[in-house]
């Protein structure tokens, strides 16, 4: 199980900060929003993150191909990997947001 | 150690309606080491990729000791493979490619004694050659029952080749191993048996392998 979980975030770090990039990037076009706003937009938001997720992919098994062999030898499949990485910028992402309304929180409340 | 066998068989490629592979049978079992030989295009590379699971063709049958395996690279310490380009990411260095593939770098070291100095450098640092050798050796040392080894002999010096046969005679007491590559003296060197691919996508396994490969047009 760590293994795993090492040779995800490897493989997630050739190409985050892209999807980093891509998913604050959607947040802010749709306007920012927060607390309940951000819920309602959330299914869209997942929407532009699975195609954005599946071009980025796209082009990292296009340029490294090579590289998915370093994964399969220890037995991982191509598929379980993306996934993985998607979940895991999708959580790295809903953190990011949490933080965000917990810091917007501690303001109002200190106001 | 009890001998294992791997055999593949009714491997059916075919790309846009063009046939690749059709008739194949390929047997390697642990203390050995099998050659496969062939013109370009032959589809040699993609005969390993199916042995390994990553390359699904329209039919194909891999078994380990008369066991049908859908993806043996799943399959925990089953088998490894050397794809002909370099696969590892080049942020990672020596010593951790090394742990994560359960290799001794000392091991390595023992065969190769100035890769001492590289065991905190990056891959993506070493030369062309070196980072092959590393390749080559991560995939050979691996704690596995085969492996399988395409080009291995791609950009190395002759002397490092000659250590690199010595490592596999080594290995070969513990594993069964394929070796596909265009210097093919150094896999008739190595080689118990040799298989040879022929167009359309067939096999043959050579009985005098040097004046077989004439015959069929491989060499002069």
């Amino acid at each position: 199980m760590k293994q795993r979980l090492q040779l995800l975030i490897i493989f997630y770090k050739s190409f985050w900060i892209y999807t980093v990039a891509i998913s604050v990037g959607a947040w802010y076009a749709l306007e920012a929003p927060l607390y309940a706003d951000f819920l309602r937009i959330l299914p869209a938001f997942i929407l532009i993150k699975l195609v954005t997720h599946a071009l980025v992919l796209y082009l990292n098994h296009t340029l490294y191909a090579g590289q998915l062999f370093f994964y399969t030898n220890l037995g991982i499949s191509a598929m379980r990997l993306y996934v993985a990485a998607l979940g895991l910028d999708l959580l790295l992402f809903l953190l990011f947001m949490g933080l965000v309304h917990l810091i917007l929180h501690s303001i109002n409340w200190l106001l | 150690m009890t001998t294992q066998v791997l055999e593949a068989d009714s491997m059916w490629l075919e790309y846009s309606g063009i046939k690749i592979l059709q008739n194949i049978y390929i047997k390697v079992q642990t203390g050995q080491v099998v050659g496969l030989l062939g013109r370009n295009g032959t589809g040699k590379s993609s005969l390993l990729r199916m042995i390994f699971g990553t390359l699904r063709g329209q039919n194909q049958s891999v078994r380990v000791d008369k066991q049908y395996m859908e993806y043996p690279y799943q399959q925990k310490g089953l088998l490894r493979y050397l794809p002909q380009h370099h696969f590892i990411p080049p942020h990672l260095s020596l010593r951790q490619v090394c742990d994560l593939y359960g290799v001794s770098f000392e091991e390595m070291c023992l065969y190769f004694p100035k890769l001492k100095v590289s065991e905190r450098e990056k891959i993506g640092n070493l030369s062309g050659g070196g980072a092959r050798l590393v390749e080559t050796l991560l995939i050979l040392l691996s704690p596995v029952s085969f492996v399988l080894l395409d080009e291995p002999f791609t950009h190395l010096a002759p002397v490092t080749v000659d250590l690199l046969k010595e490592v596999i005679q080594e290995q070969k007491k513990q594993k069964g191993i394929v070796v596909s590559d265009h210097a093919y003296s150094h896999v008739l060197d190595l080689s118990d048996e040799v298989y040879l691919i022929v167009p359309v996508g067939r096999s043959i396994l050579l009985k005098d392998a040097r004046e077989e490969l004439t015959l069929y047009g491989y060499t002069a």
